[in-house]
């Protein structure tokens, strides 16, 4: 599709498959905002908590997915 | 507490600043919004399909008036596949395998270019659906609030939270 003819938030992106695994970095980071602007009790520390958690849901999911990959080749 | 409930629900971020939490309804609105169209801006407009993805449009409705607005594009889309290849039948295909009318809706979306496939469909369809889910925390959230009778900002706590940081 030309880029004349696509229309935003109407027509899909052309994303590359490489990409769409890093997507999850803003996902979590949306989960992270969420998730801590209805836990804090001082939003001044809503930043340093959002950044936290964000790297603790993707560490958590790049050791799942390594568990994973592990059983898979043990499995295969 | 109702009504608590159904402002979280309609726009995401009212419950909380119906309660006194502004900022944390602007927060969350904001989050809830670009979630949800960063969604549908990677998807297109079958992003939200309510007739061929009902688990996903459920979840998708949980942002208010951002799932409605989705429901609105893609049914004006469907109104078209409607006029154009006729109503769905009552009844599909046994074992949920596509049937001969489930394929003639394919490919005319296919056709304008609007078919929402892998692998851009798994990220569109988390986006939003997971905006969505979020919102719904948000809707318990404000719920248990007003239910509580819990208005404003939570009392500063300076000493106990710096030196300790919060229990969360």
């Amino acid at each position: 599709m030309s880029v004349l003819a696509w229309i935003p938030f109407y027509h899909p992106m052309d994303i590359p498959p490489a990409l769409i695994l890093w997507l999850a970095i803003p996902l979590c980071f949306a989960v992270a905002v969420i998730h801590r602007t209805l836990r804090v009790s001082d939003l001044a520390q809503l930043p340093r908590r959002v950044a936290i958690l964000t790297a603790e849901i993707i560490l958590g999911l790049g050791v799942l997915a390594l568990a994973a990959w592990l059983v898979l080749g043990w499995l295969v | 507490m109702i009504l608590a409930a159904v402002l979280a629900w309609l726009v995401p971020g009212a419950g909380h600043a119906f309660l006194g939490r502004t900022k944390r309804g602007l927060i969350i609105f904001v989050t809830i919004g670009v979630t949800f169209w960063a969604g549908v801006a990677m998807g297109g407009v079958m992003t939200s399909d309510a007739r061929y993805e009902p688990w996903w449009f459920s979840a998708e409705s949980l942002t208010g008036i951002h799932g409605l607005v989705g429901w609105a594009r893609q049914a004006k889309v469907y109104r078209q596949v409607d006029a154009e290849i006729g109503s769905p039948p009552s009844t599909d295909a046994p074992g949920g395998r596509p049937d001969r009318y489930r394929m003639q809706v394919d490919l005319f979306l296919a056709r304008r270019k609007i078919d929402l496939v892998y692998p851009v469909a798994i990220a569109a369809l988390a986006f939003a659906g997971v905006a969505g889910l979020l919102n719904l925390l948000c809707i318990f959230d404000a719920a248990a609030l007003a239910l509580l009778g819990v208005h404003g900002e939570p009392p500063n706590q300076p000493t106990a939270d710096r030196a300790q940081g919060d229990p969360t």
